[in-house]
């Protein structure tokens, strides 16, 4: 039997907890469907609560947020995810933010399959089929939001996140956005390619943080940038 | 022109005969105060009488949504999908078939130099078992794709022969798609890493993607294979654009394709001067 320490809550992030599993230290997030899981992660029980281990290799935010990164996400929180895949970021999130909402948005069929199945336990997550380089094919379900987070390996990332945040990032709300240089340019020097990505974005956000996503994710970086 | 202070843009013109025109605008406000409007979806069902909360309507909206994506998943999935994933199948069936053959024979030349066990020569019957199945399952996948493209993409099939024609559909991410695509990028699909060198670089550009792999260009000397790989394609995209809008096998377009090859090869025996260089 394994020995498990914690919860201890983690910093500006809501219902993000650091749990210690015979002393190595995982980020977990309070099970929003107890006795369900969405992908293979960890299940653990601590403090009468049953919290999902969050696995940073297959989370971009995660190993961001293990890197330091920080967001004031509330449990209230509107966000509009872009990219959402299959849903395994986007669950962790739908933890996070119980009376929130997210929006979650990706354009390929197979996925979203996938999606859908995860969104039917958690009320909080609306799963979109739709293209994130075109905001306004989802203007009649997608409100002002306070979050966006994109993960997208689309050619212009910067752009799509600067289309979207026009359309449904309230003022002063944050972006979270997952740069993926191979995507952009694979010819170019990562660290070039996500400073040309910066400067775009720098026209209507202001950058606060950055961190490169290695080892857990090569040529990635993780931005966040508030709207002003 | 001049700047109305009182937030209004006014224009006004002076005639000849004393009479003037004033234009008013209102000031236009700048871009970046567009975004301060906040739209509460939830707010706006509400006041509308959609929902008694906004709990409710984000309720409303949950079901909403898995339904509507649901059904679009649905209409998403169209034939050249299904012929899609049969190609693709089989290309991974060959590069597999290749790596283990290599294998195979690398164990039998070390079978044959050397006294082997019984324990080696049965694993290695077993490997030759599964090669062989390995390569029925792909011809088999063969004759389902030609079965499916006979019927779906009728003209493609007619002008490229259907695994050719299924690999240039799955490449062009469909048979919509594809019917959009001019002939040009048609001509050099399956070469994107060419085409993007060429425009970023100024490299010569691609004469062919997997179009080199059409028995008509193929087949030519290496002078015509540019230009049969433009009479190929521009083919191809009107044997794509029936196909998509189900018009049924056309003859025309094969005829027309064969003349123009004929034509090509009738007037360029020889390289010109300019490509001898």
């Amino acid at each position: 039997m394994s020995k498990v320490q914690g919860p201890e809550a983690h910093g500006k992030i809501s219902n993000l907890y650091a749990i210690w599993i015979d002393g190595r230290k995982h980020l977990a997030t309070p099970n929003l469907a107890p006795g369900k899981k969405v992908y293979d992660e960890r299940i653990v029980n601590a403090g009468g609560t049953e919290y999902r281990l969050w696995n940073p290799w297959r989370s971009k935010l995660c190993a961001a947020v293990l890197k330091g990164i920080n967001f004031p996400l509330e449990s209230d929180s509107r966000i509009l995810y872009l990219g959402a895949a299959t849903g395994t970021t986007v669950s962790h999130i739908s933890d996070m933010v119980p009376d929130g909402i997210i929006y979650a948005v990706e354009i390929s069929p197979r996925p979203v399959s996938n999606l859908i199945e995860t969104a039917r336990s958690r009320k909080n997550v609306i799963p979109i089929l739709a293209d994130a380089a075109r905001p306004s094919t989802y203007l009649g379900m997608v409100e002002t939001v306070d979050f966006i987070y994109q993960d997208i390996a689309q050619r212009d990332q910067a752009g799509i996140a600067l289309k979207n945040g026009r359309t449904y990032l309230r003022k002063g709300g944050t972006l979270v956005l997952a740069l993926k240089s191979q995507s952009i340019d694979s010819a170019a020097k990562p660290g070039r390619v996500f400073e040309g990505e910066a400067e775009k974005l720098s026209e209507e956000f202001r950058i606060r943080n950055r961190v490169r996503l290695e080892p857990h994710h090569k040529y990635h970086m993780m931005l966040t940038a508030d709207y002003v | 022109m001049t700047l109305g202070g009182g937030g209004a843009i006014k224009e006004s013109t002076l005639y000849s005969d004393g009479t003037f025109l004033q234009k008013f605008y209102p000031e236009r406000q700048p871009a970046r105060d567009e975004r301060d409007r906040s739209v509460s979806l939830g707010e706006l069902a509400v006041r509308a009488g959609f929902a008694e909360s906004e709990h409710e309507y984000r309720s409303k909206l949950h079901m909403f949504a898995l339904e509507l994506a649901e059904q679009q998943i649905k209409k998403a999935i169209t034939r050249d999908q299904i012929i899609m994933q049969a190609v693709d199948a089989q290309d991974t069936l060959n590069s597999t078939i290749n790596l283990l053959k290599e294998r195979f024979e690398e164990w039998s030349f070390i079978k044959r130099s050397d006294c082997i066990e019984r324990d080696d020569m049965e694993m290695l019957e077993e490997l030759r078992g599964q090669l062989d199945s390995l390569t029925k399952e792909r011809n088999r996948l063969e004759e389902y794709i030609t079965e499916n493209m006979h019927g779906t993409a009728p003209n493609i099939t007619m002008i490229a022969g259907p695994v050719l024609g299924a690999r240039i559909i799955s490449i062009a991410g469909g048979l919509e798609r594809l019917s959009r695509m001019p002939s040009s990028t048609i001509q050099v699909l399956g070469a994107g890493k060419a085409l993007f060198k060429h425009l970023q670089k100024g490299t010569p550009p691609p004469k062919h993607g997997i179009l080199y792999q059409h028995h008509v260009v193929q087949g030519a000397p290496w002078w015509q294979q540019g230009k049969l790989a433009r009479a190929v394609s521009s083919s191809l995209a009107v044997a794509a654009r029936l196909d998509y809008h189900g018009g049924g096998l056309n003859n025309d377009v094969i005829k027309k394709m064969d003349k123009k090859v004929e034509r090509i090869k009738a007037a360029h025996t020889k390289p010109s001067k300019k490509q001898k260089k």
